[in-house]
């Protein structure tokens, strides 16, 4: 089955920062898929890019099987688009604005509209400007769904609604990716992105650091909790090829996050000179994030040698590469 | 007692919408932008429902013949809805950001931009329908009526344009209009720079035909041709077109990458690179806040700065046609200050910010104002530098206070209106057309026996009405009580000057039988009296074009005064000599002759030359600038000659003006070489003495008032407007007979008292019948012989 997006080498950059970096990803059809990152870290950029209001610096993407650089107007008769605040023309009542969106697409717009509108208890008659901003975004829920589109985009959708609607909300994407459509969702909300994504990729800094399956991703992750003997000793990589997410110190424990960690991993660490133990459970999706997306101390394969070429040293020797690993 | 009433639980029914598929989406769309235009087509319908309201009460106060407002309709309704649809549809949809969501429907770029142009086009051939329609209900001819406003609102060249081709020159001027305003909004997506853009793009053509017309045809510089801007405003129009298809496309379709050059590449290769910026420190929290609305639109206070300098500096120019350019520049910009106040990042945003802090409504009022009142005190003080400078002006033109006065009330009143409307475009064009009419209103008031207290009380009000909803405003704002405090505002400023005026004319003496008499025969007999030939009557006539070539654009020409009396081509009576206005003239199927009841724009250029020249001699006594002087004061001396014969009032008043400021000059040493030359001896014997002075201006007030009761005058062709006769044959008779007798009567024994009083060298005292202080008489007039005439300077009491 064709990827409902497909990105390959995507770059964007603006006079100050680079928005995105060289991003590959592909989504398939009929999931839930969650872009997570912080602010700023170039979700809204590539929503845009996919969604034909923006060209890219370099690289190609599609959306839909087409081109959204040339095809910007096809893209947007298939797909719905949530922003995190929709900006809706104020003046019309909902029931204007519904009948004034629906005009552009088929007949079948309009009773889903209403529908919709039904099913979160707006009054048609009632005018934009006079709603609150969970009504608004329910508004421009329902504009975005009433089309029935392939791929559903939604930027921080939940922004402002109550816990029962934003329920409802979630729910009615899973519904939506049972019927075969796509969601993407950029949010930062974790715990709502846990409930209903599927897949999920992880924006740092215009790079994709993670992207799978999300119980994939949780099971390759675990969170490991070392206790040293002496605060300055530091830890080599794994031989096994286990990446280190990131790494935090505090007094004598050491807090990591390894990625595609094997089992005898642990038992190699516990065997460690000035190693006094070590814990290890499966990290929860958002130390995950926390952990892609933080710059602060040792990590990603700064660690120079690996466990089978080193033993953990003196106090002085630790002091030395400390310092280089700095 | 109680009642038995049956309980039934409320059940409310649920409105239901009707449905509203079905429709296609070309209907929607032009339903959609329609829509949009609303506020501004309600203001506009506004607008011109207050205008003639206005002109009507004017017209039936004013003692004398009031501006015609109504006359600007035609040409005001069309062209402010062309400027505004541009900005309303395009500029306002990025502000709000609404033109995102539009941007994510299946339309293409190509069908919003023509459905905007065509929806602003259909509007503006309504707004023209509306707009004759009007005139035609109003019994006014297109012709007359375009033709009228052409000569009361433009001067120089800028009347020319409507020489010939006018109806097709505004059609054109309008869609020209629209065009860029589209064009504009496309290109610029800030709607504070939109606007300053549009000026500037309004102003593109009659730049580049005047500079076109400077450069391969210089000497008809002064006569450009009408077909020329015809032709440039067509060319501008299509090029305007392209441009704003050009610009809506690019701005719909996907935004490009942007691209850098070599030296931001390597910045651009640190991803999200921060940089460390100064911070700022503030002695007060008031200065903070200063700073955090001039900062927030540092751009707009730049221009406005630029504008005014440029402004003050044109002031300084030997060219009318320059000064009235700045004039215009420096009220533009004080509209544009005022418009902005409460709008925009530098507004609204600021002051809501500021809100959620605690700062408290009066310290943020006085905030948003601190700025836009020191730029134009500042100006003021460059106007007035300027204002002294210029001997012209002394005595003849509103002083620098009085001119501030006029420009922090009209500021009240916008900045006001910026806080009531929340539309930037709304509040640019209402605000300041508001603003203009209240402001007129404002100075109509005293003429019409209105208290100078409860004229600065209302003048005032608008800043206490701002200032008492501050905190409303702040807290997300009710515009219910805006809107009532407003409208009370408006109804209050026309019911208070009326008041006044019933007042007024009840309280106004009329005269005795004897003295009614007494006027009669006077009048019979100074009306015979009439000189012949030399008499000089200030007028706006049209004339063919090469007629009334360079009046006063070149030498000067007091001694060809008696030429253009004897200009037969104009058939005027024997018995008036002509001064032409520049730039009017007279078509092939249209003739027309309008003596000023107010100061002509030539007689104010005169005075205007001679403080110049005045100046330039005073400053270097040399025989060189005295020979450029010379024949300013020959000419001076004839002129005043010639309006002292005149039997007009306003003439008088004229060689007033002229006469004083020959005084004051004749009184400083360095002419004190000169004072035995022929040309200045002839002067002195032109201004005259108390008594010859006197003796004229009792000529004029008996020839005036044999001809408001019925002499009519062959050149008028029965139209007597030259004088306090309001025109009040529309008006009902029984009203007519109520005001007129007592106005007019009391008007002429008073002016007749003040004369005298002023030959006798007695300050006048107001008659003790009057139970109002004030003079509610022409206030030209009023002052001329009065105590405040007196007051103005020390060379109009050598001349009184």
């Amino acid at each position: 089955m064709d990827p409902i997006i497909d990105i390959s080498q995507l770059t964007m950059r603006f006079r100050r920062c680079h928005a995105l970096r060289g991003v590959d990803l592909t989504i398939p059809a009929g999931t839930v898929f969650a872009l997570l990152g912080e602010n700023g870290a170039g979700k809204t950029t590539m929503i845009r890019i996919l969604t034909g209001f923006q060209k890219p610096t370099s690289g190609t993407c599609r959306a839909c099987g087409l081109d959204p650089t040339r095809d910007a107007q096809q893209i947007r008769r298939r797909i719905g688009y949530v922003s995190d605040s929709p900006p809706l023309y104020d003046w019309m009542t909902v029931s204007q604005i519904g009948g004034f969106a629906g005009s552009f697409y088929e007949n079948s717009f309009w009773p889903t509209y209403e529908d919709l509108c039904k099913r979160y208890q707006i009054q048609m008659d009632q005018k934009v400007k006079h709603l609150s901003k969970g009504q608004r975004a329910k508004v421009a829920l329902s504009l975005a769904l009433a089309h029935d589109p392939e791929l559903l985009i939604m930027d921080e959708p939940t922004s402002g609604l109550d816990p029962k609607v934003r329920r409802s909300f979630l729910e009615s994407m899973i519904d939506r990716a049972a019927t075969g459509r796509t969601v993407l969702l950029s949010s930062h909300q974790i715990n709502e992105v846990e409930r209903v994504a599927d897949h999920i990729a992880i924006l740092h800094q215009g790079k994709i650091r993670l992207v799978g399956a999300l119980d994939t991703i949780r099971a390759s992750i675990q969170q490991v909790t070392i206790n040293l003997d002496d605060p300055l000793r530091t830890i080599p990589t794994f031989s096994s090829g286990a990446e280190v997410l990131s790494e935090e110190r505090s007094g004598r424990s050491v807090q990591m996050y390894l990625q595609d960690s094997q089992p005898n991993d642990m038992a190699q660490l516990r065997d460690l000179s000035g190693v006094v133990s070590v814990n290890h459970r499966q990290a929860t999706l958002e130390e995950i994030f926390v952990a892609c997306t933080t710059d602060d101390g040792p990590s990603f394969g700064q660690h120079t040698k690996p466990y089978d070429e080193q033993e953990l040293g003196d106090t002085e020797t630790h002091d030395a590469l400390w310092a280089s690993s700095r | 007692m109680a009642t038995d009433v049956p309980l039934t639980p409320k059940v409310s029914t649920p409105r239901v919408a009707v449905s509203p598929a079905g429709h296609s989406a070309n209907h929607w769309l032009i339903w959609k932008e329609i829509r949009q235009l609303k506020p501004l087509l309600v203001l506009l319908v506004s607008l011109t429902l207050a205008m003639i309201v206005f002109q009507q009460v004017v017209e039936l106060l004013a003692t004398s013949q009031p501006p015609n407002f109504s006359g600007h309709l035609i040409l005001l309704m069309p062209m402010l809805f062309a400027v505004g649809a541009g900005p309303m549809l395009v500029s306002q949809e990025w502000s709000t950001k609404s033109m995102s969501w539009l941007r994510t429907l299946p339309i293409s770029a190509n069908r919003i931009i023509t459905t905007k142009w065509l929806v602003g086009l259909i509007s503006l051939v309504a707004i023209w329908i509306i707009s004759l329609t009007t005139a035609a209900l109003t019994g006014v001819t297109f012709t007359e009526q375009v033709q009228q406003s052409a000569m009361q609102t433009t001067e120089s060249f800028v009347a020319d344009l409507y020489r010939s081709n006018v109806v097709q020159l505004l059609l054109v001027g309008s869609l020209y209009l629209l065009t860029s305003g589209y064009f504009v909004g496309w290109w610029i997506r800030d709607q504070v720079l939109t606007l300053v853009a549009l000026i500037a793009a309004i102003f593109f053509p009659i730049v580049v035909w005047a500079i076109t017309q400077a450069i391969f045809d210089p000497n008809e510089g002064q006569e450009p041709s009408a077909t020329s801007l015809l032709a440039m405003l067509i060319g501008a129009t299509v090029i305007a077109t392209g441009l704003m298809y050009g610009l809506g496309v690019r701005a719909l379709n996907p935004l490009g990458a942007p691209r850098f050059g070599l030296a931001s590449e390597n910045a651009a290769a640190v991803p999200h690179a921060t940089t460390v910026a100064a911070t700022p420190r503030f002695g007060s929290s008031f200065v903070a806040m200063v700073w955090q609305i001039i900062w927030g639109a540092r751009l707009k206070y730049a221009i406005v700065v630029g504008a005014l300098g440029l402004a003050i500096l044109l002031q300084y120019s030997s060219a009318q046609g320059a000064r009235a350019f700045g004039v215009m520049i420096a009220g533009l910009s004080f509209f544009g200050l005022a418009s902005l106040s409460f709008q925009g990042t530098s507004g609204r945003q600021s002051i809501r910010f500021l809100s959620q802090r605690g700062v408290s409504p009066l310290q943020a009022y006085a905030a948003i104002h601190a700025v836009p009142m020191a730029i134009i005190c500042t100006s003021f003080l460059g106007y007035s530098l300027w204002y002294a400078s210029s001997p012209a002006q002394w005595g003849a033109s509103a002083s620098p206070i009085a001119m501030l006065a006029l420009v922090l009330t009209a500021y009240g009143m916008c900045q006001w209106f910026s806080q009531f409307s929340s539309n930037l475009f709304i509040s640019s064009i209402g605000g300041p057309i508001i603003a203009f009419l209240l402001t007129i209103s404002l100075i109509f008031m005293p003429q019409v026996g209105t208290p100078f207290v409860v004229v600065g009380l209302l003048a005032v009000l608008p800043y206490l009405a701002t200032a008492m909803m501050m905190r409303r405003f702040m807290d997300g704002g009710d515009r219910k009580l805006s809107t009532v405090l407003l409208c009370s505002f408006a109804v209050l400023i026309f019911l208070v000057p009326t008041g006044f005026a019933i007042n007024a004319v009840r309280s106004a003496p009329r005269m005795t039988d004897a003295e009614r008499l007494s006027f009669i025969e006077n009048g019979q007999r100074e009306f015979r009296r009439r000189r012949s030939h030399k008499q000089l009557v200030p007028m706006s006539v049209m004339a063919p074009r090469d007629t009334d070539q360079d009046s006063l654009n070149g030498a000067p020409r007091g001694d060809r005064v008696s030429a253009y009396a004897l200009r037969a081509d104009l058939q005027i009576p024997n018995d008036h000599a002509l001064l032409s206005d520049s730039g009017l003239y007279r078509s092939s199927t249209f003739s027309y002759a309008q003596p000023n009841t107010s100061r002509t724009s030539v007689v104010q250029s005169w005075l205007d030359i001679c403080g110049h020249k005045i100046t330039a001699y005073l400053s270097a006594p040399a025989d060189q600038n005295w020979d450029e002087l010379k024949p300013w004061v020959v000419g001076s001396g004839r002129m005043i000659g010639g309006l002292r014969r005149s039997d007009m009032l306003q003439s008088q008043a004229d060689a007033d003006a002229l006469s004083a400021l020959w005084v004051l000059a004749l009184q400083e040493p360095e002419f004190d070489s000169r004072r035995q030359t022929q040309e200045i001896a002839e002067l002195v014997e032109a201004i005259g003495t108390r008594r010859s002075r006197a003796q004229a201006r009792k000529h004029a007030l008996y020839c005036q008032f044999h001809k408001s009761l019925g002499g009519q005058d062959q050149f008028l062709g029965g139209r007597d407007r030259l004088f306090p006769t309001p025109s009040l044959e529309n008006y009902p008779a029984e009203l007519i007979h109520w005001v007129q007798p007592r106005l007019q009567q009391f008007m002429y024994k008073e002016l007749l008292q003040k004369i005298t009083a002023a030959e006798n060298n007695q300050p006048f005292q107001p008659n003790p019948e009057r139970t109002t202080s004030q003079d509610t008489d022409f206030w030209r007039l009023s002052s001329l012989w009065g105590g405040q005439w007196e007051s103005l300077s020390p060379a109009t009491r050598v001349a009184h």
